[in-house]
């Protein structure tokens, strides 16, 4: 009993992560077509705004300072890159992918390679009954992705900037006819996806570490979510990642976390395979 | 027809090989200058930029130092710095260019074992020189390398007696999914097993991996003593800081590690690294002239807040081998004639004595420190110089000679 509790806790954190790191990618995704392979990159942004900001004092400042940075980025590149690809989806990948390389070796001639310090603000556990405890930050990390989930879905569904989000990710033809600008959606999606990163950067990173590239590990577990998850939709994101977090926390426990990593992406290789859905959608 | 294009391609072939020619005679014998050209081929861009430049910029310490007293019998260095970018691919390109176009005495580079062995047949091939400062798992001995990292049985020979004196017989042991951290294990094993020790458990976890959660908690569940780690890189910060946000620290579950280093406790800050221990041939705390001369010269270069670790100490260390070794090797700067002069070579510097054996090893001291508030390692055992073994028979029953021969 304390083993299936241990797994279900510690499954909700890895999901709970995988969850902040999915949410930015899938919402570009989902409404502009484009895969943002530059995601992991604008999380190592949102990790160092969030160190510079705690070391300077204020860490209280931190999480807003990594996702104003990261979101303000993210609109200067869809400025200058990513507005040419807005229609060209495997274009937009090679374009992200550039913008990606620039933003890690920027970050590399600001900061040198080394890791940096990002500090855990709290290293204390409580107990969950059966002789178990688990990670206060990891308990925070679970509710803020899921509040944040939430949030955003609430975001979608009930305000008008929502409800534009809907109508030019359903149809784009129709939403312009309604005078609706595109491009203005586009711009502020990509803007609100990298904020988005920027903020679970902030949060995973007192976990984990900080460097140049340790963008892609998120990438690659974000892009494993959004591949799985129903396009564009915050509740199946949500399950998927929870879903993967539990799917990892039960093999890892029983058979160790290199078998974890197999059986999860071999899972992943036969839903994507058998469900002969492509992966660039064909409406843009 | 086809007549006519042989002949054509006969001729761009030939047009080339004599062009060939001609830049191979213009190039120098080596040494035949007022340099010496030594290549120096780490990563300065790329995922690994961030453990190599530290190394390359040590090396580069050494090289000024080296030319500023005088360079070696009256000729300066000249380092030939390449960037092989964390790829393998280039690496070989990169040591091709030092080897066949710049014609280096030496190299001093690589990193991982998958670049050392990438870069290996080319200077196997052409028979010249790499000087590899990194530590290593060893299980190889090329003639044409001179191995100047720490391998494994030169720390745990002595510190996991120790360590199961000292902190419980129990042992959980826990590594990275490689070739290093395997033989690391598998070496510490054997060693438990034979001290009246037993391995509670052994796991790996990918390369890479920063997701410890259901790791630390096997560990809290287990009735290991301690933990025996050999997790690298950007995992090792992951695992201690996630060690602690479960609320365990060193004191109550000690931590022995092969290879943690200031680099990463400067990443991961003090606080998460305090009281764990680290067996290794070199700490930046270390007491002597020699190395508070390494660290101040260090940090005027690259600023106070720079570390020095094992593997900057190592990749130094060695500018000043090779130095030694061309001063032995008088006129003759062949790669042949410096293999033969390398055996023997000893120099003291940061991280004491070192001595090139005739394996191409080199014998180093053996030290177990452990963390301290402000992130330095206190030096809690110092179990003097310790020759290498490539082959411990741990792992290898039979080992081959030493170094192996070219086939």
């Amino acid at each position: 009993m304390g083993t299936l509790l241990q797994i279900l806790f510690q499954g909700l954190g890895i999901g709970s992560v995988l969850l902040l790191g999915a949410l930015g990618l899938m919402i570009i995704y989902g409404v502009m077509g484009i895969i943002n392979l530059a995601h992991g990159d604008f999380i190592m942004v949102g990790a160092y705004a969030s160190v510079v900001v705690s070391s300077a004092g204020l860490s209280v400042l931190s999480v807003p300072a990594a996702v104003v940075a990261a979101a303000g980025i993210g609109l200067l590149a869809d400025v200058v890159v990513v507005k040419y690809f807005y229609n060209n989806p495997v274009a937009s990948m090679l374009g992200t992918f550039g913008i990606g390389m620039v933003l890690q070796t920027v970050v590399l001639l600001v900061f040198g390679p080394e890791l940096q310090r990002s500090e855990l603000p709290i290293s204390s556990s409580v107990s969950i009954g059966f002789g178990q405890s688990f990670s206060v930050w990891r308990l925070i990390l679970i509710l803020v992705a899921l509040a944040t989930a939430a949030l955003l879905a609430y975001f979608i569904a009930r305000t008008r900037y929502g409800l534009t989000i809907r109508l030019v990710t359903a149809d784009r033809g129709v939403a312009s006819s309604l005078g609706i600008r595109s491009t203005t959606t586009n711009r502020w999606t990509f803007a609100l996806g990298c904020g988005l990163a920027g903020f679970s950067g902030a949060l995973a990173a007192p976990l984990s570490n900080v460097s140049p590239t340790m963008g892609v590990n998120y990438l690659a577990n974000a892009f494993l979510v959004v591949v799985l998850a129903k396009l564009g939709d915050v509740r199946s994101t949500t399950a998927w990642s929870l879903g993967l977090g539990l799917a990892l926390a039960t093999v890892s426990t029983a058979a160790g976390d290199v078998m974890a990593t197999i059986v999860v992406w071999m899972l992943a290789l036969i839903i994507v395979a058998t469900r002969r859905k492509s992966l660039i959608p064909a409406r843009v | 027809m086809r007549k006519t294009r042989t002949l054509i391609s006969l001729g761009l072939v030939a047009g080339l090989l004599a062009t060939t020619a001609a830049c191979a005679s213009g190039g120098e014998d080596p040494g035949s200058r007022d340099t010496i050209k030594l290549g120096l081929l780490y990563s300065l861009t790329g995922d690994l930029s961030t453990v190599e430049t530290p190394m390359h910029d040590a090396a580069l310490l050494a090289v000024d130092e080296i030319n500023a007293a005088g360079g070696i019998n009256g000729k300066t260095i000249e380092p030939v710095v390449e960037d092989y970018a964390s790829d393998n691919a280039k690496a070989v390109e990169k040591a091709t260019k030092l080897v066949d176009e710049d014609k280096v005495v030496a190299t001093l580079g690589m990193y991982t074992s998958a670049s050392r062995l990438a870069v290996l047949p080319k200077f196997q091939e052409t028979d010249s020189l790499l000087l590899y400062a990194v530590v290593t798992e060893g299980l190889e001995c090329s003639p044409n390398v001179i191995y100047t990292g720490i391998t494994p049985a030169q720390t745990l020979e002595q510190t996991i007696p120790w360590a199961l004196q000292t902190l419980g017989k129990k042992v959980y042991m826990v590594g990275s999914d490689y070739i290093y951290p395997h033989t690391v294990n598998a070496i510490a094993k054997k060693l438990i097993e034979q001290n009246g020790g037993e391995v509670v458990s052994d796991d790996y976890f990918p390369l890479g991996h920063s997701e410890f959660g259901t790791a630390v908690d096997k560990i809290r569940n287990s009735d290991a003593d301690w933990v025996f780690s050999s997790l690298v890189a950007g995992s090792i910060p992951a695992f201690y800081k996630q060690f602690h946000a479960a609320g365990l620290d060193f004191d109550q579950m000690p931590l022995v590690s092969s290879i943690t280093s200031e680099a990463e406790i400067q990443g991961m800050g003090a606080e998460n690294a305090v009281g764990s221990y680290t067996a290794s041939s070199y700490f930046q705390s270390i007491d002597t002239d020699a190395n508070q001369k390494f660290v101040e010269a260090i940090q005027a270069k690259y600023g106070a807040d720079q570390f020095t670790d094992r593997e900057m100490a190592a990749a130094y260390s060695s500018v000043y081998l090779f130095k030694e070794a061309v001063e032995a090797a008088g006129d003759d700067l062949s790669a042949d004639n410096l293999k033969k002069v390398f055996p023997g070579i000893t120099y003291e510097g940061p991280q004491g004595a070192l001595t090139v054996e005739p394996n191409n090893n080199t014998t180093m001291s053996s030290l177990l420190g452990k963390v301290g508030s402000d992130g330095q390692f206190e030096i809690v055992k110092d179990f003097g110089e310790v020759a290498a073994d490539p082959f411990p028979a741990s792992v290898v029953p039979n080992p081959p000679t030493c170094p192996t021969p070219v086939e």
